[in-house]
């Protein structure tokens, strides 16, 4: 055997010595570890906790400081065992960590070790204490890579924090965790952090419950208080059934908050974190793309592709468990809102009712003590005057009682409406908080804005329906003005067109001459407007008001023998007014009707001659009859 | 005579007036009663739904 050959052996032989010695240390201190850790597993004190993590700190602190290890093993265990005395705790899982770690390190280092042989030789030639010296440095520093491993590999774990707590167990098989004895602290934090949720879940499930509880007594006091109507007691139920609801939105809040410092604020960062990616990829890629072959863009889009990806899942991992937290309280104010919403409507319902009678009685009362003053001031008022009046003002107190009660309910009614109005505008602002969590603020900028927009579209549209309605509604108006007017002159041309049609027809059975009645006919547009401007009723009323006696009408009305055409309608008219005359004492020639009573026994004559004719009409043919007698009279 | 017409009639416009404020306070206080009960039943059932879902969201419980 050669120099090398004897070298290599020594240093096997030493190797496993140190080895044996090793394992035989670790699996003590492992089997105090583990024990210490079945007992963690059962306890939830949080004080106990801290301790055995502060104590495992401190003996991954010993086992990182591998070159004082062999001295202080026998410290190391010392102090698991007297801390095993009076602590508790830690989880197998842990400690499997630990062993694996452990014998990750020592398996790669002899590996590595034993297979430098060459290296080895280098170091023999220095002395077997240089050896150590050299060993040991190798060790801590490789132990250095692993732990820089680790921290690598957290972010990935962080990543993995999207998936709900509870779930947070170190992977056994993951070698990078079991070689590093950070790991351990991991674990323990783990451990506490599991705990912690499970305390946290039992607490919440207590808080549940007694809230549940509060509840039930809340709805099953609300029937009873309701059914026996006592205002009072109503009152003391309602103050209870606030205040228990705003503790109730203090907690929402409160939930809000924590959701948005969590769920949220993964949400928001994962956000940043792709917006940051796709940056900083483009400046990059902007900056380097001239010299980069296209096999390399193609590596690096691809690079991006994956990369995009696994953030894409992030995020939509991170949404999830945010909407998962958002949807029980977004449907509970949801509901709300409506609720308040069917509410406000019965209350504006009542508060309308309420304010008319109170702004009835008001009236009323005004009316009733004006009344009563009135009354008070007759000095000459009878018994029973006076009686009414002690009556009026005993109904009068009355009716003012009522007045204060309308006045109370009316206020109880408005305070009612604020009420709502005000818990309307805080579900609605819960709404709001709770449809923001997890939103950028650049993200709320948009929405506001397009909220905005959309509103003003909304108006706009509104506005343009409003004129459009307006333009339709004039012209409607327009036309059926128009049609008015068309049928206003068509029935005064009709109108016409009968009055002249009933002259004609007067002027043919009087004359029966019918070339004339045709002439006429021809000629009535003419004829209606000359008779209109021919009559002068002012110098006709003068005219009738000389004329007293109707003897006097009477010649005057029978006219000149060849004024044919008129004589038989002046003859009917004289004999309708003496039969009118008949039976009263005087005889006809010395009727005396006055000229303007000739005018309404004309008037009266054309009406019985012309059953269906107006009295316009009737009094516009007298008139014109009349004005005759008084041209020919001048 | 006058006064007395005008008091007569004046009486009877209070009477009822005051009968038939009678009529809707009862109406009101009704209404108010319906309404107050009907908020807090919806209040109180949303809430218990909400609670319910709270337990259920947490499969320990």
């Amino acid at each position: 055997m050669n120099e090398k050959g004897l070298g290599k052996n020594i240093y096997k032989m030493y190797k496993k010595e140190k080895n044996e010695d090793q394992e035989e240390d670790v699996a003590k201190k492992i089997e105090e570890i583990n024990q210490a850790n079945l007992k963690a597993t059962q306890e939830l004190d949080e004080e106990n906790y801290n301790k055995i993590l502060n104590n495992i700190n401190k003996r991954v602190e010993d086992f990182n400081d591998v070159p004082d290890y062999e001295d202080k093993t026998e410290k190391n265990e010392n102090e698991v065992v007297a801390e095993n005395s009076t602590n508790t705790i830690e989880s197998t899982e842990s400690t499997e960590t630990v062993m694996d770690i452990i014998n990750g390190i020592e398996t790669e280092e002899n590996e590595e070790e034993i297979g430098d042989e060459d290296d080895f030789l280098n170091k023999i030639n220095t002395g077997f204490g240089d050896f150590d010296n050299v060993s040991d440095q190798d060790l801590e520093n490789e132990t250095e890579t692993e732990i820089e491993n680790i921290k690598f590999i957290e972010p990935i774990r962080d990543t993995a924090e999207s998936i709900p707590a509870g779930s947070e167990v170190i992977k056994e098989n993951n070698p990078a965790e079991q070689n590093n004895p950070e790991v351990v602290v991991n674990s323990a934090e783990t451990i506490l952090v599991n705990n912690e949720s499970q305390k946290e879940t039992l607490m919440t499930e207590e808080i549940i419950k007694e809230r549940l509880i509060e509840l039930d007594g809340l709805f099953n006091r609300l029937t009873s208080e309701l059914q026996a109507g006592d205002e009072s007691s109503k009152k003391g139920f309602f103050k209870k059934f606030f205040t228990f609801f705003k503790k109730e939105q203090a907690r929402d809040e409160s939930d809000v908050e924590k959701i948005s410092r969590k769920e949220g604020q993964e949400l928001i960062q994962i956000k940043n974190k792709i917006e940051n990616h796709k940056s900083k990829y483009e400046n990059n890629l902007g900056l380097v793309k001239d010299i980069l072959s296209e096999e390399d863009k193609v590596i690096i889009e691809q690079n991006k592709a994956l990369e995009d990806n696994i953030l894409s899942v992030e995020q939509e991992n991170c949404q999830n468990a945010l909407d998962d937290r958002k949807l029980v309280l977004f449907e509970k104010y949801n509901s709300r809102k409506k609720s308040i919403e069917t509410c406000l409507i019965g209350y504006n319902e009542i508060n309308s009712i309420t304010s008319k009678t109170r702004m009835e009685t008001a009236i009323q009362v005004l009316q009733a003590e004006r009344a009563v003053r009135n009354l008070s001031n007759d000095k000459q008022a009878t018994e029973t005057l006076e009686a009414l009046r002690t009556t009026i003002v005993e109904r009068l107190s009355d009716l003012k009682e009522q007045q204060l009660k309308i006045d109370h309910r009316y206020k109880l009614v408005r305070q009612r409406i604020v009420k709502l109005q005000t818990d309307y505008f805080e579900a609605k602002n819960m709404l709001n908080k709770i449809n923001n969590l997890g939103k950028t603020t650049h993200e709320i900028a948009k929405e506001i804005r397009d909220n905005r927009e959309e509103a003003e579209k909304f108006r706009k549209e509104k506005e343009a329906e409003k004129k459009e309605e307006e333009k339709k509604e004039a012209e409607r108006k327009a036309a059926e003005a128009a049609a008015a007017a068309a049928k206003e002159n068509q029935d005064k041309q009709a109108k016409e067109y009968d009055k002249n049609e009933d002259e004609t027809k007067d002027d043919q059975v009087t004359t029966g001459n019918k070339q004339e009645s045709q002439d006429n006919q021809k000629k009535q547009p003419e004829n209606q407007g000359n008779q209109k401007k021919e009559i002068d009723i002012k110098a006709l009323d003068e005219f009738l008001l000389k004329k007293k006696k109707f003897n006097k009408w009477n010649e005057l009305i029978k006219g000149p023998k060849k004024d044919l055409k008129n004589q038989q309608f002046y003859g009917d008219f004289y004999s309708f007014v003496e039969k009118r005359i008949q039976g009263k004492k005087f005889k006809i020639d010395d009727y005396e009707p006055g000229g303007i009573d000739v005018r309404q026994l004309m008037i009266d004559y054309i009406i019985e001659k012309k059953p269906g004719i107006n009295k316009e009409k009737a009094e516009r043919m007298a008139n014109f009859r009349l004005d005759k007698i008084r041209q020919r009279d001048l | 005579m006058d006064n007395i017409q005008e008091a007569e009639q004046l009486l009877a416009e209070l009477n009822d007036q005051i009968k038939a404020n009678e009529q809707i306070l009862d109406q009101i206080d009704q209404a108010i009663a319906v309404t107050d009960y009907d908020y807090a039943q919806r209040l109180i059932a949303e809430q218990k739904k909400y609670l319910e879902s709270l337990k259920k969201e947490d499969p320990t419980v």
